[in-house]
């Protein structure tokens, strides 16, 4: 399980840290294309929004949860009991679980219907975004899945330890 | 009940849910969703859920946000920014408390690459303080004015701040990048003449330190870290001009600064790996925070409190409203970190503020600085926090805040001026191509 | 009753000012408060891109929406929007698309099929260049950085040999101010109100290349189905006034601003015959092959019956238009409800 997790999540964040280098150098030419040779690149706009931004903001959720940490107001759990923080813990678990888990099957039913109609946006030029959509499930499914080892340890009493940070 | 009920049940659950470590953008989502429920049904609030991610994120001008932090991370992984404090020191060592200004200074310098308070602090925490301590500074005074001078890094552009506050209120980033310059300048300025004074009047607070730098040694601090001013000048000159929109800036900034790294032969292929690391964790770190508090928007407009807020604060003047608004950002600055306030807040406070025709240019400047005093004020000061980690200890928490608290009150002043003078902050944005 | 209303434009945009902030107190008088309409405007309860959704799933009961950002749940309103490239008539074809949405049983059905009831619908005046660089005769555009928003507008432009550029609205001002871009295909409105293009652009050229079409009115199927059929005829005759009033803003909007532009001394340019007689081409180029494009990129059935049912409303409703004073919002209304909303039954429609 654990090493399952470690592929998952480093795969995924490796997915995005990509998508960054592509945003920058992909703006980067448009600009220059726009200024030094009157030819942007057609549709750059719509790729940045609905590829690179997507990419970069839920495939590494699973990362976050397993290595780093989500913000969190930690004032009154360092104050807490150690009975207290197990409970908080807890709390924060399954509710980050659940939310995930809601957001994740929504997403993939729209992903879905998306893929379906073959799904465009149409600005200047036309932009295939379907696959896009998909991204969404795949990022919070697999956060919650990363979850799951740290929630069973939590309800069984276990010290579920500290989120690993990134090497 | 009513839906105005659901809404404050709703925002007391919220708080008791993030007081109970609920990490801030599920603890918004969760309660949106429920009250939305409560409200309408399943069937609305699953459309919510279901429109808002996506829709949300997928824009285009969320994608400044990754491109400053890359730009940021690549500046400071690649040991752009190390030579600063070096070089401020070699101009501000002869005033009195010269290491504390030269921190200040630097800092600011830093914050023109960084768009984060904390990471400014972080940075110069490892580099300033053992310096100032070193010279016989005061642990209170070492400390105290790298937590504040990091607060300059969300005023002085870039900023992530101002880059959640234009998306959520519909205002320029771009306008708001330069409606920071002077105010961050200002704010930079207060703290050098506080510091300056304090030391002039009680110079065991920081020990004259007597330095000798050759012209050899000056000339090769300067080249080593020119590169980074010209380059900010130059992304930040190409917004004011109005040749980049914000997002283009970042990447131009970000692919600037890796091609000054490689050429300065400071770019490995590790360095570059971390910086898009960190800007992806980063990212997505905030934009979960962003999807919680896009949901609770969504139920904070169908509770209808905003128009009850309206009802309550008829007949205040604006400035009184400021004065409410500054108060209220900084009690919640003692418990919360700042991109949660703004998303907490401003959904409820937008209406009235378009109500009482308040510019909103000039809020945001207000409300950064406001934010920003929030990372050193107890108990919970995001940079102060970071300082005594980054310390390992060394310096009690209770001295760190000490200190900060003559860079607060400096921070008081400051902001009575930007309230009473919008003209600071709005002055530089009315120069520029819109 | 207090029902949720979302618009993704400001309250002050014509396409909620007189489409849903007047037409809400409309509603609420004409049926004694028993329909009360909260409007949410700037995208606040839904954004824009999901408005059919957000109908669809119930998060509101009335909504605005623009068949361009759903291009594959809306494909046949997209062939109409391709189609409008060709009018230069913005009351008639705003009333035609009503009367084709309201009537026409494909349309029905692919409102229906998205979760939605059609009840009226706009048009945005006719489009001209708004340029720094003066386009006169078609060789002036050649190499010109061109700002469009899309569809037939980004083919025209490409036929013309400049080059089409996507930027947000936001950011035309500043790029026509820094010559990022030369021109922009808008409507004269924007001119003055909010973009404020007069500030920086040199000239209009007064060529008409067609309008954008959108729906100002779509109701969720079971809102509409639990009304008394007074309160749907309430409904029926409060849009039709709707309808009216936003055109007749529109109208007089697009007269204050080339008429300021002038006084700004912008130069107001007729197009030469050159460049009308290219456009005439690619327009009717883009009628005759729209049937078979529509079924090849939007994977629709032949769609030559609709395009026709256009063609000819449009007709229609320029002829009922003739003589009438387009700045008078009541007269337009009149003929608004007596040929057309007078006719549908609120015991019947939208209720099968
Ligand atoms: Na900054
Ligand atoms: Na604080």
């Amino acid at each position: 399980m654990r090493r399952l997790v470690d592929v998952l999540t480093t795969t995924l964040a490796v997915l995005s840290a990509l998508a960054m280098a592509l945003m920058m150098l992909h703006v980067t030419a448009d600009v220059a294309g726009k200024y030094l040779l009157r030819a942007p690149i057609p549709g750059t706009a719509e790729v940045v929004a609905n590829y690179y931004m997507i990419a970069a903001v839920f495939l590494p959720l699973a990362w976050v949860e397993a290595r780093s940490q989500p913000i969190v107001v930690d004032l009154f759990y360092t104050m807490a009991p150690a009975a207290g923080r197990r409970a908080m813990d807890l709390l924060g678990t399954v509710l980050t679980i659940a939310f995930y888990g809601v957001l994740a099957w929504l997403s993939w039913g729209s992903a879905l219907a998306a893929w379906r109609i073959g799904e465009i946006v149409e600005g200047t030029w036309k932009v295939v975004v379907w696959p896009a959509k998909f991204l969404l499930p795949l990022g919070l499914a697999i956060a919650c899945i990363v979850l799951m080892p740290r929630l069973a340890d939590l309800l069984l009493g276990r010290d579920p330890g500290p989120r690993t940070e990134p090497a | 009940m009513d839906r105005i009920d659901i809404g404050f049940i709703g925002i007391a659950a919220t708080l008791l849910m993030i007081g109970l470590r609920v990490p801030i953008g599920v603890a918004m989502g969760s309660v949106a969703f429920a009250g939305i429920t409560a409200m309408m049904g399943l069937r609305p609030a699953i459309g919510i859920a279901k429109a808002i991610p996506y829709e949300l994120i997928g824009d285009w001008n969320l994608s400044a946000v990754p491109m400053f932090l890359l730009m940021g991370y690549v500046a400071s992984r690649a040991g752009l920014t190390n030579g600063l404090f070096g070089a401020a020191r070699i101009f501000l060592n002869p005033i009195p408390g010269g290491l504390a200004s030269s921190t200040v200074a630097a800092s600011a310098l830093f914050a023109s690459a960084s768009g984060s308070s904390v990471a400014t602090a972080a940075a110069f925490s490892r580099i300033a303080v053992p310096e100032m301590l070193k010279a016989g500074y005061s642990p209170s005074l070492a400390t105290g004015s790298v937590a504040a001078a990091g607060t300059l890094g969300s005023l002085i552009p870039p900023s992530v701040l101002f880059i959640v506050f234009g998306l959520m209120m519909d205002v320029s980033i771009s306008t708001l990048f330069v409606a920071g310059i002077v105010p961050g300048v200002l704010s930079a300025l207060m703290f050098v003449g506080m510091i300056t004074w304090r030391a002039w009047r009680n110079p065991a607070l920081a020990p004259r330190v007597v330095e000798h730098h050759s012209r050899a040694e000056r000339m090769a601090l300067l080249r080593d870290t020119w590169p980074l001013p010209v380059l900010i000048a130059g992304v930040m000159g190409g917004i004011f001009a109005g040749i980049f929109t914000a997002t283009e800036a970042g990447a131009v900034g970000a692919f600037l600064a890796s091609t000054i790294a490689l050429l300065r032969r400071r770019l490995s292929v590790e360095v570059m790996r971390q910086a898009l690391f960190d800007t992806a964790v980063g990212t997505s770190t905030i934009f979960i925070i962003v999807v919680g508090a896009a949901l609770f928007a969504r139920f904070v407009a169908l509770s209808t409190l905003p128009n009850w807020l309206m009802t309550f604060f008829d007949g205040y003047s604006a400035v009184t409203v400021i004065v409410f608004v500054s108060a209220l950002y900084l009690v919640l600055g003692c418990f919360l970190e700042s991109i949660s306030i703004m998303l907490l807040t401003l959904p409820v406070l937008a209406p009235l503020l378009s109500a009482l025709g308040i510019d909103l240019v000039w809020f945001a400047v207000i409300t950064v600085k406001l934010l920003e005093i929030g990372l050193i004020t107890p108990p919970v000061g995001m940079n102060v926090y970071v300082i005594r980690s980054s310390l390992g200890g060394t310096v009690p928490l209770g001295t760190i805040f000490a200190g900060a608290g003559w860079f607060i009150l400096t921070d008081v002043i400051t902001l009575a001026l930007l309230i009473g003078f919008p003209a600071l902050s709005l002055w530089l944005p009315g120069m520029m191509v819109r | 009753e207090t029902y949720q209303a979302t618009n993704w434009m400001a309250p002050v945009h014509i396409l909620n000012e007189f489409t849903y902030q007047k037409f809400a107190e409309d509603v609420k008088a004409a049926t004694g408060g028993g329909i009360t309409f909260e409007v949410y405007s700037n995208g606040s309860l839904v954004p824009a891109r999901t408005t059919m959704q957000g109908i669809r799933d119930g998060v509101a009961a009335l909504g605005v929406v623009y068949p361009g950002y759903t291009p594959s749940e809306l494909p046949l309103n997209n062939v109409v929007n391709d189609l409008v490239f060709v009018s230069d008539d913005d009351f008639a074809s705003a009333f035609a698309y009503t009367e084709l949405g309201l009537t026409h049983p494909k349309l029905i059905a692919e409102w229906k099929k998205n979760g939605g009831i059609f009840a009226g619908g706009y048009s945005t005046p006719v489009y001209n260049f708004v340029c720094v660089k003066p386009i006169t005769a078609a060789g002036d555009a050649k190499g010109l950085k061109i700002r469009t928003a899309g569809g037939a507008q980004t083919a025209w432009v490409q036929s013309l040999g400049g080059v089409p550029v996507s930027v947000p609205i936001g950011d035309v001002y500043s790029g026509l101010e820094r010559g990022s871009i030369d021109c922009t295909m808008s409507d004269p409105t924007n001119l003055d109100k909010g973009n404020k293009f007069w500030e920086v652009a040199k000239s209009v050229t007064l060529l008409p290349m067609g309008v954008v079409v959108g729906a100002n009115y779509v109701y969720n199927p079971t809102f509409w189905k639990e009304l008394e059929p007074a309160q749907r005829r309430a409904l029926l005759d409060s849009m039709a006034v709707g309808v009216a009033r936003a055109q007749v803003a529109y109208h007089v909007g697009v007269q204050a601003a080339l008429e300021g532009s002038k006084e700004r001394g912008l130069k107001i340019i007729e197009p030469a015959a050159d460049l009308t007689e290219k456009l005439a081409a690619f327009q009717a180029a883009l009628v005759e092959k729209l049937p078979q494009t529509a079924v090849a990129e939007r994977k629709v059935e032949d769609p030559s019956d609709v395009i026709a049912t256009f063609l000819e409303l449009q007709k229609k409703w320029k002829g009922l238009m003739e003589g009438v004073d387009r700045t008078d919002a009541d007269a337009v209304a009149k003929v608004l409800k007596d040929n057309l909303y007078a006719g549908i039954d609120e015991n019947s429609f939208g209720l099968k």
